[in-house]
C-alpha cells in the first residue's frame, strides 16, 4: 500500500544480484542468472538497539488498534498496571513495573505534561488516534538532547506529533465519525496546510461522548458464588473536547521551529464505586478544562554541535461537584487550579565519531491553589541539570547521566520546604555478532519522586512528607531478524528481566476516622519481573500480510517494609503476576481483520492478600473489521469493532465494573 | 515464551496460610460466662464493600470469618458502622449502604433488611418498641421492631453519631463532622414520648461518642477540630447542662460496673494509653495491659460481663485485616485472633 511504505523510514535500500552457481564442478545443473532484487528495509527498531526498554506503538499499529484515548493504547504495552474505573470518563492511570503511577511522566514530544496535584494526569483525556507514534521507555529514553524532567524520570511514556506529509497538494483534509454503544458519539477532524516551502500547520478537533449506562452484574459476595443482580450503571455520562493546533517552522537547513497550542474541556458525570443495596442516586460530576501552549526550537548549529530549546505554559482547572452533599451546606463545589511554567534547555556535543556530551538543564513553576478552606495554596520551584555522556566503541554502545536536582516548595502559611537529588543513570548495550542484530542490554538508574502535593498538603498532618526513591537494574537480550525474499518480513524478539526497589514509599492510612486520611514514608518493595515482546510482520503476497505483535509479563513485586506486618512478602495492591496482550492484524484485499486480547491475571485489592481481597483475573478479547474505498474525491475507510467479543464481566478495580460487550463503528474520509 | 505463557495459566498463586486456630487458648480463657459468642463488626473501607461480621464461638474455641455473608449467601455492604444487641435481635448499621440489618443472634442469618427511608445511618440504639437510628441527613430515624420500618424522624444537630437513652430521653451528640472545619459543639435531648427534640446542650468541638454514667449524667468524648482544637473529655449533666472538662483526654471508652475503660491514641508518635476512670471520684488508675503494645492501633473495646474479660480490636490502620485481643480482668494476654478490615465494635451474645 502505498501509504505503508511512505511510513517507513527509509534509511538503507540494498541492491542484490543474486547469482546461482554450481556447487560441484561436476554438476550438470545450469547456472541461472536472476534479475535484480531490492530489498529495502527499515532501520532496526529503537526497540531492539535502546539501551533500555522501550516499546513503540506507530501510527499504523495505533490505527489497527483503534486507539484513541492514551489508555486504549496502554493496554497493549508489557510491563505495565493500567488502572481504570471504568468507561469513557473513569479516571486511568499507569504504573510501570511495580514502580506506582508517581514515577511515570508523561511527555508530548519530550516535554512533560505534569500533574502536580495528584502526580499523574488522567490518562483518558490525551487522544493518540493522530499521533506519530507512542512510545514507552523504562529508565529513560536513549537520545541524550532531551530535557532534564524527562532523564530524571523513573520511565517515560511520550506521545510523538505527526508532521504534516503533503504529496503534491498544500492541504489535508480528513474527517471521521465514530457512533458505538451506550451513546458513544466521536467526530474528529484533521486539516493540515502547507504555506510555502517551510510552514506548515495542522489542526485537529475531537469530541467524545458518551452515556455510559453499560449493563453489569454485581455480585454480593467476594466468592461471587451466592446472589447476583444484573444493574446498570447509571450517572456516568462524559463529553470531551480535545483541540490542537501545530505549526512547523522550517527556518533554514539547521534550525526548526514548532509551536503547539492545546485546549481540553470535560464534562464528566461521577458514578463512584457501586454500593450493595444502596440507592442514593450519583451526585458527583467533575469539570476539568486545560490549555497549554508548547514551543520547539532546534538547531544543528555544525556538526559537532546541536541546540534545543523548549518552553511551556500550562493552566488546568478542575471542579468538583457534589449536588447532594450532607453537610449543611448541602453542595460540595471544590475548585482546584494549577498552572505551570516551564523552559529547558539543551546542548549537545560531539567530540568525534564515537563520543558525545550534553549537558540539559530545566526549570519550571509549579502553583496550586484551591478554594477548599482547609487547602493552601502551593508553588513549587524545579530546577533540574543533566550531564549526560554517549559512546558508541564498536561492539558496545554505553549511555550515562548524572542529574542534579534541586526543588523548593512554598505554602501560603509560610511553611517552606526543600528537596535536593543527585542521581545517575548508566546504560549498555553490546552486540556480539556484526551480522546479526542480536543485543545484550542492562541498565541501572536511581532516581525518587516528590510527594504530590495532594499527599504532602491537602492530607492530613503530611508535611514532612519525603520523596519516594527508586533503584531499577534492567537485563535485557534483544534480537531483530529481518530475512531476505522471504514470507516472514521481520521478527522481533526483547526479554528482559529487572529488579528494583522503592523505599520510603508514601502509604495513605486513615487517622482519626475514615474520613481523614494521613500520608507517611513507610514502604519498602521488591520488585522482580520479566518482560517479554515476540513480533512479527509476515508478507504472503502483495495484499495479503500479517502482523502479530504479543507481549508477556511477570511481576513479583512485594512489601518488604516489616517483617512483623501482616502484608511482609505480599503482593502489593493490583498489581497482577501475570499478564500477558496479543495482537493480529490480518490484511487481504478484500478486507482487514484486527484481533486483539489482554489477559490480566489474578490481583488483591489489599496490601494483606486473602481469599477474599482476590480481585480475579480477566480475559478481554476484541475483534476489529476495516475497509478502504478509493472513491474519486478521497479514500474512505469503514471499520466496525466488537470490544470485550465474550461479555466478561471484570472489574479493574474493585467495585467499579467494566464494560461488557460493545460495539463501534467508524467511518473517516480522507480528501486527496 | 510458549513455557511461559502455559505456566503462568497453569499457575494460581495461593496466599501464605495464615494463623494457626488457637481453639484451647479460647476455650480456657472464656471460662465462666453464659456468654455464647462474641461476634466482631468489621467496618471495612469506603467503596469496597468488605464490611463483615466475624465471630467467636466461646465453646469450642473456633473463630469464624465473616458469619453473616456465610449465612445469608450475601455480604453485609459497605462501611458497618454499629452494631447492638436490643430484646432478643442483634441490629446492624451499614452506613453506606444505608441499610440496618435485623440479624438473629444464635445463627447470624437476617430476618430483614430495613433500606426505604433509611439515608447514611449511623449508629443504634433501642427503647421501648422502637430502634433509634442516627444519620448524616441531620435526623434520627424511629424504627418499629415489628414492622420494619421507619414510622417517624426528628431533627437534631448536624451530623449526628452515637446516642444513649436514659429513661425518657434520648441523648444524641451532633458533630458537624461534614462540614469541617465548622464541627457542631452540641449534644441533643429528644424526648421519647414525643419524639421532638427539647433541648441541645454545649459540650465541645466535635463530640462523637457518649455513654451513661448514671441517670443524671453522660461521659463525652470530645475529637476537637484536629488543629488548634484539641480533643476533651466531658462530663454533662444532663439535669442542669452543666459540663466539666476532665483533665485527661480519652479516643474511646466502656463503662461497665463503676469505671470507664478507656484507651488514648497519640496520632503522632501512633501509641495508645490504657487506664480506667473510677467514676466516682473521676481518678485516673492505670490499666496495664500485657501485650497491647503489639497493638497497632486500637479501635475498639469491651467486656465480657460474665468472666470480666477485656476485649481491645486493633484497626492495623487498615492496611490490612485487623485483629481482636482478649486480655483477663487483670491484664494478662489471653489469646488474639484475626478478623476483617478495621474491626470497630464487639458484642456478646
Amino acid at each position: 500500500m502505498k501509504s505503508f511504505a511512505k511510513k517507513m523510514a527509509l534509511v538503507s535500500a540494498v541492491c542484490v544480484t543474486y547469482c546461482c552457481s554450481p556447487l560441484y564442478a561436476q554438476d550438470t545443473i545450469q547456472t541461472k542468472t536472476l534479475k535484480n532484487v531490492t530489498v529495502t528495509s527499515k532501520a532496526v527498531s529503537k526497540e531492539t538497539s535502546s539501551t533500555t526498554p522501550v516499546q513503540v506503538l506507530d501510527r499504523v499499529k495505533l490505527e489497527r488498534i483503534n486507539a484513541v484515548q492514551l489508555s486504549d493504547a496502554v493496554k497493549q504495552m508489557s510491563g505495565v498496571v493500567l488502572k481504570d474505573y471504568g468507561g469513557v470518563g473513569g479516571i486511568k492511570t499507569v504504573s510501570a513495573r511495580g514502580l506506582g503511577s508517581q514515577f511515570s511522566t508523561l511527555a508530548i514530544d519530550g516535554i512533560a505534561v505534569g500533574d502536580c496535584q495528584n502526580g499523574q494526569p488522567d490518562l483518558g483525556r490525551f487522544i493518540v488516534s493522530e499521533l506519530d507514534n507512542l512510545s514507552f521507555a523504562n529508565g529513560q529514553p536513549d537520545d541524550i538532547l532531551q530535557p532534564a524532567r524527562v532523564l530524571a524520570s523513573g520511565n517515560v511514556l511520550n506521545m510523538q506529533t505527526s508532521k504534516p506529509v503533503f504529496d503534491d497538494k498544500n492541504t489535508n483534509l480528513k474527517f471521521g465519525f465514530e457512533a458505538g454503544s451506550f451513546g458513544l458519539m466521536h467526530p474528529s477532524l484533521k486539516y493540515e496546510q502547507r504555506f510555502g516551502e517551510k510552514l506548515h500547520m495542522s489542526l485537529q478537533g475531537t469530541y467524545i461522548q458518551s452515556n455510559g449506562d453499560y449493563p453489569f452484574t454485581i455480585y454480593y459476595t467476594q466468592s461471587k458464588t451466592d446472589s447476583s443482580s444484573r444493574e446498570r450503571r447509571s450517572h456516568s455520562a462524559v463529553r470531551m473536547t480535545n483541540i490542537e493546533g501545530n505549526l512547523f517552522y522550517n527556518i533554514d537547513d539547521h534550525q526548526r521551529m514548532t509551536a503547539k497550542l492545546h485546549y481540553y474541556n470535560a464534562f464528566q458525570q461521577l458514578p463512584g464505586p457501586v454500593i450493595y443495596y444502596s440507592e442514593t442516586p450519583g451526585s458527583e460530576s467533575s469539570h476539568d478544562q486545560s490549555g497549554f501552549l508548547q514551543l520547539h526550537y532546534i538547531n544543528h548549529i555544525s556538526p559537532r554541535w546541536d541546540l534545543r530549546v523548549d518552553g511551556k505554559m500550562y493552566a488546568v482547572q478542575n471542579i468538583y461537584d457534589d449536588s447532594a452533599y450532607n453537610g449543611s451546606t448541602g453542595v460540595l463545589h471544590n475548585e482546584y487550579r494549577q498552572s505551570e511554567y516551564y523552559l529547558t534547555s539543551a546542548l549537545l556535543f560531539r567530540l568525534n565519531d564515537y563520543v558525545s556530551f550534553s549537558y540539559s538543564t530545566d526549570y519550571f513553576y509549579n502553583t496550586l491553589n484551591s478554594n477548599v478552606e482547609s487547602c493552601s495554596d502551593v508553588e513549587r520551584h524545579s530546577w533540574l541539570n543533566a550531564f549526560s555522556a554517549k559512546a558508541y566503541l564498536g561492539k558496545v554502545n554505553l549511555t550515562s547521566t548524572v542529574l542534579y536536582s534541586l526543588h523548593t516548595e512554598a505554602v501560603l502559611d509560610a511553611f517552606a520546604k526543600e528537596y535536593r537529588h543527585f542521581t545517575p543513570y548508566f546504560g549498555v548495550t553490546y552486540k556480539p555478532f556484526k551480522n546479526k542484530d542480536l543485543r545484550l542490554r542492562y541498565f541501572i538508574k536511581q532516581n525518587y519522586r516528590l510527594p504530590n502535593f495532594n499527599e504532602c498538603y491537602y492530607a492530613y498532618m503530611s508535611r514532612d512528607l519525603r520523596p519516594e526513591k527508586a533503584f531499577q537494574n534492567n537485563l535485557g537480550i534483544t534480537y531483530d531478524f529481518r530475512p531476505v525474499g522471504k514470507k516472514l518480513h521481520s521478527l522481533t524478539l526483547l526479554l528482559d528481566g529487572y529488579y528494583n526497589q522503592v523505599s520510603d514509599k508514601i502509604v495513605a492510612f486513615p487517622s482519626h476516622s475514615l474520613y481523614m486520611w494521613s500520608m507517611i514514608n513507610i514502604g519498602r518493595v521488591s520488585i522482580t519481573g520479566v518482560d517479554a515482546k515476540v513480533a512479527a510482520d509476515l508478507m504472503f503476497s502483495r495484499y495479503l500480510s500479517l502482523s502479530l505483535d504479543a507481549t508477556y509479563t511477570f511481576q513479583q513485586a512485594i512489601d518488604v517494609t516489616d517483617e512483623k506486618s501482616k502484608t511482609y512478602m505480599h503482593q502489593i495492591p493490583y498489581t497482577p503476576e501475570h499478564s500477558l496482550s496479543a495482537m493480529a492484524f490480518l490484511k487481504t484485499w478484500l478486507v482487514d481483520f484486527g484481533y486483539n486480547i489482554i489477559y490480566v491475571g489474578d490481583r488483591y485489592r489489599l496490601a494483606q492478600n486473602k481469599p477474599e481481597t482476590l480481585v480475579e483475573g480477566y480475559v478481554d478479547q476484541s475483534v476489529i473489521l476495516s475497509k478502504e474505498i478509493m472513491l474519486k474525491y478521497g479514500n474512505l475507510k469503514l471499520q466496525a469493532q466488537v470490544l470485550n467479543l465474550f461479555d466478561v464481566q471484570y472489574e479493574v478495580v474493585n467495585s467499579y465494573p467494566m464494560m461488557g460487550r460493545n460495539y463501534k463503528f467508524k467511518i473517516m474520509y480522507d480528501f486527496y | 515464551m510458549a513455557i511461559f505463557v502455559a505456566v503462568s495459566f497453569s499457575c494460581k498463586k495461593e496466599p501464605a496460610k495464615e494463623e494457626v486456630q488457637n481453639v484451647d487458648e479460647i476455650v480456657e480463657a472464656e471460662q465462666g460466662t453464659p456468654v455464647k459468642y462474641i461476634y466482631i463488626l468489621n467496618e471495612g473501607t469506603w467503596g469496597n464493600n468488605e464490611a463483615s461480621l466475624d465471630r467467636i464461638e466461646l465453646a469450642t474455641g473456633i473463630f469464624e470469618h465473616n458469619v453473616f455473608g456465610a449465612q445469608n449467601g450475601r455480604d453485609l455492604g459497605d462501611i458497618a458502622n454499629d452494631i447492638q444487641l436490643y430484646g432478643s435481635k442483634m441490629y446492624i448499621v451499614v452506613n453506606n449502604s444505608n441499610t440496618l440489618e435485623v440479624v438473629e443472634p444464635e445463627s447470624g442469618r437476617s430476618i430483614q433488611q430495613i433500606s426505604e427511608g433509611i439515608n447514611q445511618p449511623r449508629y443504634v440504639v433501642g427503647a421501648g418498641a422502637y430502634v433509634y437510628v442516627s444519620s448524616y441527613s441531620d435526623l434520627v430515624y424511629k424504627i418499629d421492631t415489628t414492622t420494619f420500618s421507619v414510622v417517624a424522624t426528628c431533627n437534631v444537630g448536624r451530623d449526628p453519631e452515637m446516642m444513649a437513652v436514659v429513661g425518657e430521653k434520648l441523648y444524641v451528640v451532633n458533630s458537624g463532622g461534614l462540614d469541617n472545619p465548622n464541627y457542631d459543639t452540641t449534644v441533643s435531648v429528644v424526648d421519647l414520648t414525643t419524639f421532638q427534640e427539647v433541648e441541645k446542650f454545649a459540650v465541645g468541638t466535635n463530640p462523637t461518642k457518649l455513654a451513661k454514667i448514671d441517670n443524671e449524667r453522660l461521659l463525652v468524648i470530645c475529637n476537637g477540630n484536629y488543629g488548634n482544637i484539641p480533643s476533651s473529655l466531658v462530663v454533662l449533666n444532663t439535669t442542669t447542662g452543666a459540663t466539666e472538662k476532665l483533665p485527661f483526654t480519652c479516643t474511646n471508652l466502656l463503662i461497665n460496673n463503676g469505671y470507664a475503660y478507656c484507651y488514648d491514641f497519640d496520632w503522632s508518635a501512633l501509641t495508645a494509653v490504657f487506664y480506667r476512670l473510677n467514676l466516682t471520684t473521676f481518678a485516673k488508675e492505670s490499666l496495664v495491659l500485657n501485650g497491647s503494645g503489639d497493638i497497632a492501633c486500637p479501635y475498639g473495646i469491651a467486656i465480657n460481663k460474665g468472666n470480666g474479660n477485656i476485649y481491645v480490636t486493633d484497626s492495623r490502620n487498615f492496611l490490612s485485616n485487623g485483629d481482636i485481643y482478649c486480655f483477663s480482668a487483670a491484664g494478662a494476654f489471653r489469646y488474639k485472633c484475626e478478623c476483617g478490615v478495621g474491626p470497630s465494635k464487639v458484642v456478646m451474645w
